[in-house]
């Protein structure tokens, strides 16, 4: 194939295309070098010199204030702490329901399963003014431990229909040896299906998880004390309450950008990889 | 026996695994979900334990209130036009960069990029960009000798839904591109290959060839951005928090402020409920006109 692409009549096309994505780059990576550049710089160089960093106007002092005033560390952790509680329940309760559903068994669990699934397309918003008096009643709010249970009672349809979908793939006859040699339905589940699951698991990690640590909505209704907050909802607040000085909001902008950054950068191709096949099938 | 046994064995293990997943879903997100649904009735306030039955009035409230044919034409500006344009762009960036030989990870990385930021940091940044004073928009028209042409993009209500859209859609291009590539690379490549040796364009490849072959990745975006769009808070309550005005009060946004700012829960539990039922009657709409077409096409 290509041999066939790289052949003379089609060789002309991919320059005009190379320099109509160039473009399209230029205007995606335009926004973020704008930000990025003036996390370093002066307030006064911002207006004057928006695009470009010169050694004059360099300054990590932006970040260094963002970082105090963010409470950045804490709040890291916090974030950190919300994001592995909600993922330690997603891939756990996820994954044991799909086995449960995907196992031999009767009808009422196959509807259920159906049931499962519509509600992916139901909005969160419908649940948050009965979610708050429900958390009161159950003593979560300001506990991350709620938070979490809002995210999983909210992602699981999803995460369920992920993993059903890829445990129905994989051949009977493995799991029928399984069996034969004793292995009781659990034990296959811990033993065979989840080795077999590494990549869906690591599917609802990267989708689930990178929606989790960027998300407001939640934190914003759900936790109220200060030295709670995550990071998004830190630099909500910081922003809200710094219009006009750009170089501390710049600079509290780029620092929550950093983890994931980092992170994306380690993992570039799974990350894509993932994406792509889980959206794919969600 | 032994095969009832079995089956039966396994039944109730199925139903035993499901139990946990099924007992968060249904406190945290079934129960609260249909609550909703009863309080909408009610003129409940979110706290006391006290309430009575209003019948429709936390509807008729909402639905005379003065946003709301601003939100209704919010919404269908956004399903209307924001939907097909995105789907519009993000296929023929995926039909463009599976053309390209080199550079096509990079393209895909570079536009994919905003997706892994939270939209708080997408909606500062555009907010900067937009800002008619100081925003690097207003810096370069004045360079160019257009200040004239410099507006205050989102304070105004005639440009701020357009403006809103384009860092919406700039935002998420990147996903729908993914999934498009994705739909693109399971087609077969002698289908194209032997196309290419009929001689066929460039336009009638697309039109005969891959927009029939992309109807699955096509259905899927159309329903996902919908859905997306409708429900879609963060970013724009980051970028405009539904102003000036009610001018870009997304339905999502609306419920937020009756329930959290001006504290009246009924209604924003009743406009939940409307979005919900839009949201489903829009998703199965969809999927019954789209499956229509992709049976059609095959």
């Amino acid at each position: 194939m290509n041999k066939v692409r790289g052949e003379g009549r089609l060789q002309k096309p991919q320059v005009a295309t190379n320099v109509i994505l160039a473009l399209v780059a230029l205007f995606y990576l335009l926004p973020l070098w704008y930000a990025l550049n003036n996390a370093f710089k002066y307030a006064e160089s911002i207006s004057v010199q928006p695009f470009w960093l010169t050694k004059h106007s360099f300054t990590f002092e932006n970040i260094a204030r963002a970082y105090e005033q963010l409470h950045f560390k804490t709040a890291f952790f916090n974030s950190a702490l919300i994001l592995a509680l909600s993922l330690l329940l997603l891939v756990t309760l996820g994954s044991l329901a799909a086995y449960g559903v995907i196992l031999p068994n009767n009808r009422a669990i196959r509807r259920l399963y159906t049931f499962f699934v519509a509600l992916i397309s139901v909005p969160p918003q419908i649940t948050i003014v009965p979610l708050l008096l429900l958390l009161k009643r159950l003593d979560l709010v300001n506990s991350f431990l709620g938070v979490a249970f809002v995210y999983a009672g909210m992602y699981l349809p999803f995460v369920i229909f992920l993993y059903a979908g890829f445990m129905r793939s994989i051949p009977k006859e493995i799991v029928e040896s399984a069996s034969i040699d004793g292995c009781g339905p659990l034990k296959t589940y811990i033993h065979i299906y989840m080795p077999l699951l590494k990549t869906i698991t690591g599917i609802v990690l990267v989708i689930r998880g990178v929606s989790i640590w960027n998300d407001l909505l939640v934190p914003l209704i759900v936790l109220n004390k200060n030295a709670m907050f995550t990071l998004p909802l830190q630099l909500y607040i910081f922003s809200s309450s710094k219009v006009g000085q750009w170089d501390l909001v710049f600079g509290g902008t780029v620092l929550v950008c950093l983890p994931i950054t980092v992170f994306f950068l380690a993992f570039q191709k799974s990350f894509v990889k993932g994406v792509m096949a889980g959206s794919l099938k969600g | 026996m032994r095969v009832w046994y079995r089956n039966n064995r396994s039944a109730v293990a199925g139903a035993a695994f499901v139990l946990p997943a099924l007992a968060v879903i249904g406190v945290f997100f079934l129960y609260p979900a249909l609550m909703s649904f009863r309080y909408s009735f009610t003129n409940w306030n979110g706290i006391s334990p006290d309430f009575d039955y209003v019948g429709w009035d936390n509807f008729r409230y909402v639905l005379q209130s003065p946003q709301f044919k601003q939100l209704i034409w919010n919404t269908l500006f956004l399903i209307g036009l924001y939907v097909p344009v995105l789907n519009i762009i993000s296929m023929l960036l995926a039909v463009l960069i599976y053309d390209v030989r080199r550079f096509a990870g990079m393209y895909k990385v570079i536009i994919y990029l905003p997706n892994i930021f939270s939209m708080v940091v997408v909606g500062i940044i555009w907010k900067v960009i937009y800002n008619p004073v100081f925003g690097p928009v207003a810096l370069v028209l004045e360079k160019l000798g257009k200040e004239s042409w410099a507006q205050d993009w989102l304070g105004q209500t005639a440009t701020v839904m357009p403006a809103m859209s384009l860092s919406i859609v700039w935002y998420s291009v990147g996903f729908y591109l993914m999934i498009y590539l994705g739909g693109l690379s399971t087609i077969p490549p002698d289908i194209y290959e032997s196309a290419s040796i009929e001689g066929i364009t460039w336009f009638q490849r697309l039109r005969y060839l891959t927009f029939p072959l992309l109807s699955h990745a096509i259905t899927i975006n159309i329903v996902v951005s919908a859905i997306g769009i409708l429900t879609i808070f963060d970013l724009p309550f980051v970028l405009t928090g539904g102003g000036p005005g009610f001018a870009s009060q997304t339905m999502a946004i609306s419920i937020y402020i009756y329930a959290f700012k001006s504290m009246q829960q009924g209604s924003a539990m009743a406009l939940a409920v409307i979005l919900t039922l839009v949201t489903t009657a829009i998703t199965l709409g969809l999927l019954r006109l789209l499956n229509r077409r992709e049976a059609a096409h095959e």
